[in-house]
C-alpha cells in the first residue's frame, strides 16, 4: 500500500513520490504516546494501529498542504477494528485512530480532536459522543452526518448497516462520502461474520443437545441410535416443534428427575 | 381484518412497558395495529433511527425532541411529543464510599427529602463531584441541574455531569469513574443489586411530576397520518392505564423481564413499578409510591407548561436567547394532538394546556372539558414554581 512509507515517520523524512507524479509528504506527527491509547489498557495497547498515511498536495489547493482527514474509530474487539481500519485504508489516505477504550470516550475523543468519528450504532457507548456536540466553537462542534446529509441513501445505508459517523460541522459531503462507503462495505462484512458465528454456535449447540436426547432415549428404551434419532424427530413432527427444542425438553426433564 | 404493521423504536427501560405492553396485551391489535418493537442500544441511535424513517414513533426522552428543536445536539431532525409515556422514573446514586461519608454526616438516606440529601451530599462530595446521566438532553440531566443549582450551596470545583450509558452506570460507579448517577430504572436498582452503590433518591423527589419519556414522531407524520397517529395513541394511553393499576404490577413485571425485551429478573422490574425500592446492598427498603407513573394525575398530557419548563432551562444552560425557545419548545408537546385522539378513548382532558409547573402539593381537582380530572402533585423540592405566563420570573 502506497501509504505504509510513512507509518510513524517523521513529515522530512517521508517525502517521496508517487507513481502518478504527485508530490507527498508525512502528516505532522504528534507524540509517540498518541499510539496507544493509556497506559491502563495493556495488550490492546500495542495493537492500536495508528495510520500515519501520506497527504497529497492537490493542485486545485494553490499548492497548499491538505492535512489528511483524521478518523477516530470506536471500536473494542481488535478484528473489527482491523477490518474497519483495512477498509479505510483502501479507500484513501486517512489519519486513523482505533480507540477500544468505553470509559471516558468522550474526553478521550474531544483530545484527539478528528475531523469525523465512526462508531458502530449497536454500541450504547455512542450517546457519550453528545456530550462532543456541546463544545464551544461551531466548528470544533460534530454533528451526527446522517440528518445533514443530502445524500438519503448513503444515510439510509449507514443506518442500515449499523455505522454511525459524527463529523466536523462544516466537513465538505464529498469528502466525506468515501469514509462511509467504506465503512458500510466493512460493518456490512462484520455484521455478516457475527451472524455466521452464532449461526454456527447454535448449530453446535443444538447438535450437543440432541446427542445427549438420543443418549437418554437410548439408555433408557433399550435402542439403537438410530431409532431413537426417528423418535426424536417423530415426536418434533406431531408436535409441530424443532427438533432441538424436543432434545432440550427431554434433557432438561431428565435432569430434573436425577 | 389484518393489523397494520407500524414499526416502534425504544430504548429497553422500565418506561418503555407502555409500549412493549401496547403490543404484547393487544391494545395494538384492538386499534387494528401490530407494532414491530425495535430495541436501540442508545438515544442518539433511536433518533437516527426516528429521523430516517426506520421507525415511525419512538420512545424518547422528554427533552430530546425540545433540545432538537433549539438547534441542539447531533442532529438537526426536528420531532414532536404526542403524549407524555410516563411521569417520573428515575433514581440517583451515589458509590459506597460517598454513601458512607453521607451517612457518616448524620443523613438517614429517607429517600424523599431532597433538599436534605443535597445538603448532605455537597459537603461529602469535596472539591469532585462527577455524577452519571445517559444523554446530555435528559430529564436526567434536567433534575440533577435544576437540584444542584437550587440547593443554594457553593459546587465542588470539579463538578462533572457526563454521559454514560445506562447498562454501564453500575460499572463505572464500582470504577470510580463517576462518583453518583441518575438514570431511569431498572438500572438503578440494578447498580444497588451489583454492590456499586446505594440510591439516595427518587427523581420525584426533586419535581414530583416530572415529564420524563414522551411518544415521539418526526415533525409533521401524526398530520400526515391522523389514522395510524390516533390509533397509536389510544393502544399506548390503554397500556399505560393498564400499568397504573396497581395490582397488575407484577404481571407487568413478568412480561418486560424476558430476554428481548428489558432482560433483567422481574424482581428488580418491579421495584420501580411497586414504588418498594432497595436502596443498598443491605437490604434497607424504601416506600415511593410516585416512582413512576404511567397513567394517574392525567400523566400522558403533554402539557405546553412542562415543554416550556424544559426549553427555559436548555436555553438558560446553553445561553440562548429564553423567549424564542420557549416558543419553539412549547410547539413540540402537541397536547392540540392529544385532545383530537384521545377524546375518543375516554381520557380525561383538562380545560388549559397550560400549568403552573409546580404549584400543587396535594391530588387537586382541576378543570376539565372531559373526565374528572384529579391533579397530582408537581411541587419542586425548593417549592418554586414555574408561571409559563411568567417564564422568566
Amino acid at each position: 500500500m502506497s501509504g505504509t512509507a510513512a507509518l510513524g515517520t517523521h513529515p522530512e523524512t517521508a517525502a517521496t513520490h508517487r507513481t502518478d507524479g504527485a508530490a507527498k509528504t508525512g502528516v505532522p506527527v504528534g507524540d509517540a504516546a498518541e499510539s496507544g491509547i493509556g497506559p491502563t489498557h495493556s495488550g490492546w495497547t500495542a495493537a492500536v494501529r495508528v495510520a500515519r498515511l501520506v497527504v497529497l498536495a492537490h493542485p486545485a489547493l494553490e499548492g497548499r498542504m491538505v492535512k489528511p482527514l483524521s478518523i477516530v474509530v470506536v471500536e473494542k474487539d481488535r478484528e473489527r477494528a482491523m477490518m474497519i481500519v483495512d477498509g479505510l485504508q483502501e479507500a484513501g489516505d486517512f489519519d486513523i485512530v482505533v480507540i477500544a477504550e468505553e470509559a471516558g470516550l468522550a474526553r478521550r475523543i474531544a483530545q484527539r480532536n478528528p475531523d469525523l468519528v465512526l462508531i458502530d450504532a449497536g454500541n450504547p457507548s455512542r450517546d457519550a459522543l453528545e456530550d462532543l456536540t456541546l463544545a464551544s466553537t461551531p466548528m470544533e462542534r460534530p454533528v451526527a452526518m446522517f440528518v445533514d446529509q443530502s445524500d438519503a441513501a448513503l444515510t439510509r445505508a449507514a443506518i442500515e448497516a449499523g455505522v454511525s459517523a459524527y463529523v466536523v460541522d462544516g466537513l465538505r459531503s464529498e469528502r466525506i462520502k468515501p469514509i462511509l462507503d467504506a465503512a458500510i462495505a466493512r460493518f456490512h462484512m462484520v455484521q455478516k461474520m457475527r451472524v455466521e458465528l452464532a449461526e454456527t454456535r447454535r448449530a453446535l449447540e443444538e447438535r450437543k443437545v440432541i446427542d445427549r436426547a438420543k443418549g437418554i432415549l437410548m439408555r433408557a428404551r433399550g435402542i439403537g441410535e438410530d431409532e431413537a434419532y426417528g423418535l426424536l424427530r417423530k415426536a418434533a413432527m406431531d408436535q409441530g416443534k424443532k427438533l432441538a427444542d424436543i432434545a432440550q425438553a427431554l434433557v432438561m426433564a431428565t435432569d430434573l428427575l436425577k | 381484518m389484518s393489523l397494520l404493521s407500524l414499526p416502534l423504536g425504544y430504548v429497553p427501560l422500565v418506561d418503555a412497558a407502555p409500549l412493549i405492553l401496547a403490543e404484547a396485551l393487544g391494545f395494538a391489535a384492538e386499534e387494528g395495529l401490530e407494532l414491530h418493537l425495535r430495541p436501540s442500544p442508545s438515544w442518539a441511535s433511536l433518533r437516527d433511527m426516528l429521523a430516517a424513517g426506520q421507525v415511525v414513533a419512538a420512545q424518547m426522552l422528554a427533552p430530546l425532541p425540545v433540545a432538537s428543536a433549539l438547534g441542539l445536539g447531533g442532529s438537526t431532525a426536528q420531532f414532536e411529543a404526542l403524549m407524555v409515556l410516563n411521569v417520573n422514573g428515575d433514581t440517583i446514586g451515589v458509590s459506597q464510599a460517598l454513601a458512607a461519608r453521607i451517612r457518616a454526616a448524620g443523613h438517614r438516606f429517607d429517600f424523599r427529602d431532597a433538599g436534605a440529601a443535597g445538603q448532605a451530599l455537597l459537603p461529602a462530595a469535596g472539591d469532585q463531584l462527577r455524577i452519571g446521566v445517559p444523554f446530555p438532553f435528559s430529564m436526567h440531566m434536567e433534575l440533577i441541574r435544576y437540584w444542584l443549582d437550587g440547593l443554594g450551596l457553593p459546587l465542588p470545583a470539579m463538578l462533572d455531569i457526563r454521559t454514560v450509558p445506562p447498562p454501564r452506570m453500575a460499572e463505572a460507579l464500582a470504577a470510580g469513574e463517576i462518583d453518583a448517577f441518575c438514570v431511569g430504572e431498572p438500572w438503578g436498582s440494578v447498580a444497588v443489586d451489583a454492590g456499586a452503590g446505594s440510591l439516595l433518591l427518587p427523581g420525584s423527589a426533586i419535581w414530583a411530576f416530572a415529564p420524563e419519556k414522551v411518544l415521539a414522531t418526526r415533525r409533521g407524520w401524526a398530520e400526515a397520518e391522523p389514522a395510524l397517529a390516533g390509533r397509536l395513541m389510544r393502544a399506548v394511553w390503554r397500556a399505560g392505564r393498564w400499568l397504573g393499576q396497581a395490582a397488575n404490577a407484577s404481571v407487568a413485571s413478568e412480561l418486560l423481564a424476558v430476554p428481548g425485551r428489558l432482560a433483567v429478573p422481574a424482581e428488580v422490574i418491579e421495584r420501580a413499578l411497586t414504588g418498594r425500592v432497595l436502596i443498598s446492598a443491605r437490604g434497607e427498603e424504601r416506600r415511593s409510591p410516585g416512582l413512576i407513573t404511567f397513567h394517574a394525575g392525567a400523566a400522558n398530557f403533554p402539557w405546553r407548561s412542562q415543554a416550556a419548563w424544559i426549553g427555559a432551562r436548555l436555553a438558560r444552560r446553553h445561553g440562548l436567547a429564553p423567549e424564542p425557545a420557549i416558543a419553539a419548545a412549547r410547539a413540540v408537546f402537541r397536547s392540540d394532538l392529544y385532545r383530537l385522539h384521545l377524546a375518543q378513548a375516554g381520557a380525561e382532558l383538562p380545560s388549559a394546556s397550560d400549568k403552573v409547573e409546580g404549584s400543587l402539593a396535594d391530588p387537586t381537582p382541576a378543570p376539565s372539558v372531559q373526565g374528572r380530572l384529579i391533579l397530582a402533585p408537581d411541587r419542586f423540592f425548593d417549592a418554586r414554581v414555574f408561571d409559563p405566563d411568567e417564564p422568566m420570573r
